[in-house]
């Protein structure tokens, strides 16, 4: 175990984390931290925590999307917004960056982050009312009965406050996220692509929602997410997203070819990993 | 996470709040910092939401006129926060009587307020509880607006608030009739109230309960009507306090506002009267307020920070 630690903490040298008090990275716009919280695909293939900790790529990449789905899962009983759900997926890649899945389980975790980004973004819920909630989906029961006189309510309550503060630290106390819908919606409004087609809009949404399953949080910032989003609703459907066809509208938007196909090439990980997890459907 | 427990060495406990203690910490180096002590497992709902405030938007605000977060840590029992130490804040400077404030001087603490505040709002953020207890001051004059444990991100316009923000003598007329969407302007009320109270020397508008606050408030500023404020009277108290509210107050004219404030010049009283208006979207934004005459035009230009005055007891 402690040669995991150790393992774990050199990774997070080679990985570069930002140091909390080091206000003066390079950045553009938002927080001067975000940008720190991204990396390359080799970090992310070959250099996380859990890598170093002998799990496969396709291990991780499953782990974390179950993780993800974990947290929408609860996160729509807990009837949260969509800026919520973003905020905790961001919480819980950005931990499994510093720790290893072979350490920390994956729903301790998600649960955790759904419970912090609640409060981080003014949408608070009871502890009382996000551990029943976990202990269900955790359960794949909805009828499950979970009330204060049962073992699982205890467990579940105890692990996410004690965690709470595992979680801050590991995440550098880093709570803002810029939002990746409002950017969405400012480009489509910019494109003027819902008289364009409105299914290019709803496919663009459905990707951005599902870029939290993936790592290519931890590649591409929220604009750059946004970009890939209404690129890939395009390329979806067989629709042009401007008059000219091989316009590279997105250059104009600064975000350049290279990135949009990395963060496909994760996305596709994720998509693939989905197997495992469809006996519960996906909300 | 480079910090650790027992990089700060504690010296001395500087004040107590509502979930946290503030201690005055040196380095190794010999730095000075205020270190915020956060209690952990005394809340049920686990760490309080004002320290996740407090982290989240320190963490992204960094501006001369804005406390500086230097570094967190925590150990079992606490979360803490180390913050630029501070020597003193406008609420003292105020009071103590010794000191006597020079127009420029008045000047000087609003600009930069303005100036802390105006990087607030252009990163979307509503601060909710300013006072001159949460102006700090420098010890080069440099004034530094602290405690964001009511900040929160400007809302979307069907986004629900509470109006329970702001401690009292500095709420917004709209906070007071209950209002559950309001902007920034309620932060720029609480400038407002700050410049009255800095040109009088004591509160403008000391309301000794919530509903005394509301009629305080419109005994100095006259009752609102429609007319002056479209809306008002669809706001969830406004029924409510208006059946309890026997007496109805015309609007001062400015003569009688300009008699409250003798010293202040015409630019001086214009922008006090903007930032005071009843009708949030008639209230300057902080870009308004600092290219208004009273910056921009009018002498004198605001005492240099380090020229302002400072009580005896100030030491750098």
């Amino acid at each position: 175990m402690a040669e995991t630690e150790g393992q774990a903490n050199d990774t997070k040298d080679n990985l570069n984390v930002n140091r909390f008090s080091n206000a003066d990275v390079e950045y553009e716009g938002g927080s001067p931290n975000t940008n720190s919280w991204l990396f390359t695909l080799d970090e992310l293939h070959d250099r996380t925590p859990s890598r170093l900790d002998g799990i496969s790529y396709e291990g991780e990449v499953e782990s974390r999307f179950k993780g993800i789905n974990f947290i929408i899962m609860a996160a729509s009983r807990l009837r949260l917004p969509h800026n919520t759900i973003f905020a905790a997926s961001c919480y819980f890649h950005r931990f499994y960056i510093r720790k290893s899945f072979r350490k920390y389980h994956q729903y301790d975790i998600a649960a955790t982050c759904l419970f912090i980004a609640a409060k981080s973004e003014e949408t608070a819920r009871r502890v009382k009312d996000v551990v029943i909630v976990c202990a269900k989906v955790a359960q794949k029961n909805d009828s499950a009965v979970i009330d204060e006189q049962s073992k699982e309510f205890w467990r579940w309550r105890d692990m996410i406050l004690f965690n709470e503060l595992v979680v801050l630290e590991t995440i550098c106390f880093d709570l803002e996220v810029a939002n990746p819908y409002d950017i969405l919606q400012d480009f489509v409004a910019e494109l003027k692509l819902e008289e364009r087609s409105t299914d290019v809009c709803r496919s663009s949404w459905k990707f951005l929602n599902d870029t939290c399953r993936s790592m290519a949080i931890l590649a591409a910032t929220p604009r750059e997410l946004a970009v890939s989003a209404i690129y890939w609703g395009g390329v979806l459907l067989g629709k042009p997203i401007t008059d000219e066809p091989n316009e590279e509208w997105y250059l104009n938007l600064k975000v350049p070819k290279e990135k949009i196909e990395i963060v496909c090439a994760l996305m596709a990980d994720a998509y693939k990993s989905r197997t495992g997890e469809q006996k519960y459907g996906t909300v | 996470m480079a910090a650790s427990a027992n990089k700060y060495k504690l010296i001395k406990k500087l004040g107590e709040g509502t979930y946290a203690v503030v201690y005055k910490a040196t380095d190794a180096q010999n730095n000075t910092y205020a270190v915020k002590r956060i209690k952990l497992g005394e809340f049920k709902d686990g760490i309080d939401i004002s320290a996740i405030r407090e982290l989240k938007f320190l963490q992204e605000i960094r501006h001369v006129n804005v406390i500086a977060l230097y570094d967190v840590y925590s150990d079992q029992e606490t979360l803490n926060l180390v913050l630029e130490f501070l020597v003193s804040d406008l609420e003292h400077i105020i009071q103590d009587k010794s000191l006597i404030f020079q127009t420029a001087d008045i000047k000087a603490w609003m600009l930069m307020s303005l100036r802390g505040l105006h990087h607030c709002h252009r990163s979307y953020i509503m601060h909710r509880d300013l006072k001159p207890s949460n102006l700090l001051i420098a010890a080069d004059g440099n004034i530094k607006i602290a405690d964001f444990g009511l900040a929160r991100v400007a809302a979307y316009p069907q986004e629900y608030l509470t109006p329970t923000v702001v401690t009292r003598w500095y709420r917004a007329p709209e906070l007071l009739l209950g209002s559950r969407h309001y902007t920034e302007s309620v932060d720029i009320w609480a400038m407002g109230a700050i410049f009255a109270e800095l040109m009088l020397r004591t509160p403008y508008i000391p309301g000794a309960s919530d509903f005394d606050q509301v009629e305080l408030t419109f005994r100095v500023l006259g009752t609102p009507t429609e007319e002056i404020w479209p809306g008002v009277s669809s706001l969830p108290l406004y029924d409510d306090l208006m059946t309890k509210i026997t007496q109805r107050h015309p609007v001062p004219p400015p003569s009688e506002i300009s008699l409250r404030f003798m010293a202040a010049s015409t630019a001086a009283l214009n922008l006090l009267n903007s930032m005071l208006e009843y009708d949030p979207s008639k209230r300057p934004t902080t870009e308004s307020a600092l290219l208004s005459p009273y910056f921009v035009e009018e002498l004198p230009r605001p005492t240099k920070p380090q020229n302002l005055p400072k009580p005896p007891s100030f030491s750098s």
